[in-house]
């Protein structure tokens, strides 16, 4: 009897202490999240619209919730360069970052929620913002349909390229709920080691042949004068494990078949078709297989993790890598005097001379307003403002003074002392950007510190763009072809074996053959045909 | 005396060999990560196994220690860590005691009830509506609340009074103590070892939690230090250096994540030897009976 008194006596004490550990934590945090509360509220409705438009240059700044994707490095909080930013744009910004790595995690929960911010960035798996998340958002009425408005921003339309436009539009109703981010213009080609090129008395190839030359030299010459056979020519690699990494920007050695990495080019004869039945498919498989073959590529190219293929090139154990114009002075965080030791050239050219430079619309995510919103035209102007220079170089710059000294517009140069270099780090970043490019274009290079390095940029540049014919792909926006992975993804899987066990040599071409005739061309044939529809329907 | 066998001997040499060399392996990784973390990077490249560098190069951990945001990560991590440990264990104790008494009213019910959690709960976007309306949004109450009590910890306590032998209670009790007393006399000092395996697990999980953090909180300089070094390592861009260090002493990124990774883990690594013999008997609590 008395025992069973105590125990009770025990639980209704543990039950009291827990409740009050738990009154005690939300006593403590009523002040926290009343504040937040009363910003939320705060910020639905627009203060006082109506008038402030009569009193147009008087009118108080709009506060404007913004959720953004945003290295963890900034400092959000009291961030000078947001508070400048927000000076120039007339706003005043509430910025909520959460980690890049979970931000699709955290950005689906606010959707989910009902409380949402005024401008949503979204990256997506599309890489442009559309994507089936937006898709489903639009669907389910949480997003605002910005067709009937976009044309009152000049600076969005002149920055924005109707080929951007195109890409973000629903697929289901063909309205625009994502204001792209327009981003830098890649022109993806190879990286080279020029020290081993000038050791073996070689110049950067041009066409398949001197490409093969050069990739047997690196791998048979000892480049590196080591007196081992530890080298390799060539290495690739992909970005997840799910993805060949043959098809990860290797526009470089595919051009020199005529094999667009992307989809939404032409075949040679001028009409749409799926790669796997464009005439450079099985050659560039077969170069591939040689290559291996002769052991003349890297012999894990078909499953380096992104980036593996860099770290091989900065250990010099491969000699050509894939990369784009800016990946020479990139690769300086990763091997200080990256610039010295290796180049940036464009693809090869194809048999008739032509090395074909594949650009897509250059997109680096959306911004998304909520239906709800009472600050539509607010937010709008406000990325409107963000598609000026003047914004793009104040998130990509930062202030001078704070973050550098002097910058020049027209050269791109840069002049900051290291403490200045520093505080950039911390007070901005590209992920903060509005608008990452100005008409294809960035603030600055990136490390791109001295005039020594600017100009080795700029001469590889101007020496690719020499050889290369640029063809602007369109976005496409045929959802079965996108959708491969979701609908026959046990196919996709086995495309991709079939193609490995190809190069690798354990079957054989007429194998591979059968395999896309009786498997791989009937189950994308609905596919193809809707893909080659809409891309017939732009008339490009 | 028992006189050993050359059997015995042999299956010591072959027992200790075996453990030595997982030993090894559990330790390599942070060698390899500690020592890279001091290597100049250019050394790394040209032999990515080389675990002694020709000299020990602290540049990267000059520019971590400038990075105000681990510091702060720092800061709100010990805060849930120690605040986390210490409501997990009291609270486990004064439910586990109760529920240890085979004639508690009800207590089946609420064993259930307990069970149930380990098996279903809210969701993620339920908790977040459940968090944000207990006010706890924004708080660093809120990465130490939703994990304070959980179910499976709790019925191993629970497991684990049972197994002290109800004579010492009853003696107690005749002796005038109430339930308090016995509690704090009597089965906390018999549960030390027990109680310190959950501090160990309790404080390890809170050291190592992100994810909450992701859901729970909007303000970055709520961020527990995992959430920031997450997003420093798995970033493929830039971390944050300055380059003209970076020249001068060889660190790059990649020396620099490595540091991070060391200073990150390396206070929760030197609590594990204080607190190791008493892990060492707790970790078989609960698999007597139960």
């Amino acid at each position: 009897m008395g025992k069973n008194s105590h125990s009770r006596v025990s639980v209704l004490m543990s039950v009291l202490l827990l409740t009050s550990a738990l009154a005690a934590c939300s006593s403590n945090d009523n002040k926290e999240s009343g504040a937040s509360g009363s910003e939320a509220s705060g910020s639905s409705p627009a203060p006082a619209s109506a008038s402030a438009k009569e009193t147009e240059s008087k009118k108080e700044p709009v506060k404007i919730k913004m959720f953004n994707r945003v290295n963890a490095d900034v400092v959000i909080d009291k961030n000078p360069i947001l508070e400048e930013a927000g000076k120039l744009a007339n706003v005043k910004l509430e910025v909520e970052a959460p980690p890049i790595n979970n931000y699709v995690d955290k950005l689906q929960v606010v959707m989910a929620s009902g409380d949402l911010p005024d401008l949503i960035y979204n990256w997506g798996t599309a890489g442009n913002g559309a994507d089936a998340n937006m898709e489903k958002w639009a669907q389910n009425g949480l997003l605002a349909a910005l067709d009937d408005k976009i044309a009152n921003y000049p600076n969005l339309m002149k920055n924005i390229t109707p080929d951007m436009w195109n890409a973000v539009k629903s697929v289901n109703d063909g309205k625009t709920y994502i204001i792209p981010r327009a981003n830098v213009v890649n022109h993806w080609g190879y990286v080279i080691n020029q020290k081993w090129l000038d050791k073996l008395n070689l110049k950067a190839p041009t066409t398949l042949d001197e490409f093969t030359n050069v990739v047997r030299a690196f791998t048979k010459d000892d480049p590196d004068g080591n007196g081992k056979d530890d080298t390799y020519g060539l290495s690739l690699s992909g970005p997840d494990l799910g993805r060949n990494t043959i098809w990860n920007a290797t526009n470089f050695l595919a051009a020199a078949f005529d094999l667009p990495v992307v989809d939404g080019a032409k075949d040679t004869d001028g009409t749409y078709k799926i790669r796997e039945k464009m005439s450079g498919y099985l050659p560039y498989l077969t170069y591939l297989k040689k290559l291996n073959d002769e052991k003349l590529i890297d012999p894990e190219f078909l499953i380096n993790k992104i980036y593996v293929d860099t770290e091989k090139l900065n250990q010099y154990k491969v000699g050509i890598v894939y990369g784009h114009q800016f990946a020479v002075l990139g690769n300086i965080s990763k091997l200080p005097d990256s610039e010295k030791i290796f180049s940036y050239h464009g693809v090869l050219k194809d048999s008739n001379g032509v090395a074909s430079d594949w650009v897509t619309p250059a997109m680096w995510g959306g911004w998304m307003i909520p239906k709800d919103s009472k600050k539509i035209d607010d937010v709008l102007a406000f990325l409107d403002w963000g598609n000026t220079p003047e914004a793009n170089a104040l998130f990509q710059l930062g202030m001078q003074g704070l973050t550098y000294d002097s910058y020049d517009p027209t050269t791109k140069a840069v002049s900051r002392t290291a403490e200045q270099a520093e505080k950039l780090n911390t007070l901005t970043s590209t992920y903060m950007t509005l608008a990452n490019a100005i008409n294809g274009e960035g603030a600055s290079i990136a490390n791109a510190d001295t005039p020594e390095k600017l100009n080795v940029y700029k001469t590889q540049l101007d020496e690719a763009m020499k050889q290369m014919t640029v063809v602007n792909v369109p976005a496409v926006r045929s959802p079965k072809i996108l959708n491969l992975n979701g609908t026959i993804p046990d196919l996709v899987k086995k495309k991709d074996e079939k193609e490995i066990a190809y190069i690798t040599g354990t079957i054989s071409e007429q194998q591979f053959k059968d395999f896309l005739e009786k498997e791989w061309y009937p189950a994308t044939a609905d596919a193809e045909k809707e893909y080659v529809d809409y891309m017939n329907s732009l008339g490009k | 005396m028992k006189i050993r066998s050359n059997g015995d001997r042999v299956f010591d040499v072959v027992n200790y060999t075996v453990i030595t060399l997982f030993a090894l392996v559990c330790l390599f990784p942070f060698v390899y990560v500690a020592a890279f973390s001091i290597t100049p990077y250019t050394e790394y490249l040209q032999n990515p196994l080389k675990l002694i560098p020709s000299h020990a190069e602290f540049g990267a951990y000059r520019q971590i220690f400038k990075m105000t945001v681990l510091w702060t990560g720092y800061r709100n991590t010990i805060l849930i860590t120690v605040a986390g440990v210490l409501i997990n264990i009291f609270l486990m104790l004064i439910t586990a005691y109760p529920l240890s008494k085979r004639d508690l009213k009800g207590r089946n019910v609420a064993l259930i009830l307990i069970t149930f959690t380990m098996f279903f709960n809210g969701g993620l976007i339920p908790n977040f509506y459940l968090i944000r309306s207990l006010h706890l949004y924004n708080s660093l109450w809120s990465l130490i609340l939703p994990g304070a009590l959980g179910a499976y910890n709790l019925i191993l306590m629970k497991n684990f009074i049972s197994n002290i032998p109800p004579s010492l209670e009853e003696s107690a009790s005749i002796d005038g103590a109430n339930e308090v007393t016995i509690l704090a006399k009597i089965i906390i000092p018999l549960s030390k070892p027990a109680i310190a395996t959950f501090v160990i697990f309790h404080a390890v999980s809170q050291w190592n939690l992100f994810f909450n953090a992701v859901i729970y909180t909007s303000k970055r300089e709520l961020w527990p230090l995992m959430l920031i070094v997450r997003d420093l390592v798995v970033d493929s861009g830039a971390v944050a250096r300055d380059t003209s260090d970076a020249v001068n002493t060889g660190v790059t990124e990649f020396t620099i994540k490595m540091a991070i990774i060391i200073f990150s883990t390396l206070p929760i690594l030197l609590i594990f030897p204080f607190m190791q013999k008493y892990f060492m008997k707790g970790i078989l609590i609960g698999s007597i009976k139960g």
